[in-house]
């Protein structure tokens, strides 16, 4: 049977309480679909505006992307180039800090 | 004998989570975080975030189980509008749901997320110095 384990699944408000940042990892079995065996969602919401402002995520056709144009637009990926869900998540905290940084 | 439920306040900065999340797989056992529990990620974020008001507001709602906004602006005697926010504030950080009155007049019911009737907040390890030269 093909298992699934919850790697993570938190969440941590920052900035006085202005952002929430949402990371689920999940442990999946390597697949095309997944071919490093994890599924990954970080998710940075702005509590102020209640919109979203920042999605990396990794699920096909485009593997790991970030959505970099939210809220205004939820169709704009940029793929980028990590080779694991760790440079994925490093990449989405340096990504949540500057998003973060800008609207002090 | 009543069963007293708790609401805990923990810390983690962004970094620390980071490094956490990088180490995770290593580890046989994942995370996940409890409902009973909110993470700020520093002393000050939660400072800010939590005012005297709010926590009155929370006290209110925890005691006296308002059945509106409306009659917890009355009695926290507070104009409506900053109430509204601070319920939304609140709402949105899981400390309290918005209820909205499936019939009659809908009127939205603030009510606590679960039945707490206490917030433990789980300080971070700080190496508080005080300097009495710079104090001087």
């Amino acid at each position: 049977m093909n298992k699934v384990r919850i790697i993570e699944d938190g969440v941590t408000y920052f900035a006085d309480g202005r952002y929430e940042a949402r990371i689920k990892v999940l442990e999946v079995p390597r697949s095309l679909k997944f071919p490093d065996g994890f599924k990954v969602s970080c998710v940075l919401l702005d509590k102020n505006s209640k919109t979203v402002r920042l999605v990396l995520d990794n699920h096909q056709p485009f593997g790991y992307h970030i959505h970099t144009a939210l809220p205004q637009n939820k169709n704009a990926r940029l793929q980028v180039d990590v080779k694991n869900y760790a440079e994925a998540i490093r990449l989405f905290f340096r990504e949540a800090r500057k998003v973060a940084n800008e609207e002090k | 004998m009543k069963k007293s439920n708790a609401l805990k306040i923990k810390f983690r900065s962004l970094d620390q989570w980071e490094k956490e999340l990088l180490n995770l797989p290593k580890s046989k056992k994942g995370y996940v975080q409890p409902k009973d529990v909110v993470i700020f990620d520093s002393l000050n974020s939660f400072r800010n975030f939590m005012t005297l008001q709010k926590l009155e507001l929370l006290t209110i709602i925890a005691s006296a189980k308002p059945k509106s906004v409306y009659e917890l602006s009355k009695m926290l005697d507070r104009a409506l509008g900053p109430v509204q926010n601070d319920c939304k504030g609140l709402e949105g950080l899981g400390f309290i749901i918005l209820e909205q009155e499936k019939s009659g007049r809908k009127t939205i019911i603030p009510k606590l997320k679960f039945n707490y009737d206490r917030i433990i907040v789980e300080l971070p390890d700080h190496h508080y110095e005080l300097s009495f030269k710079a104090a001087a």
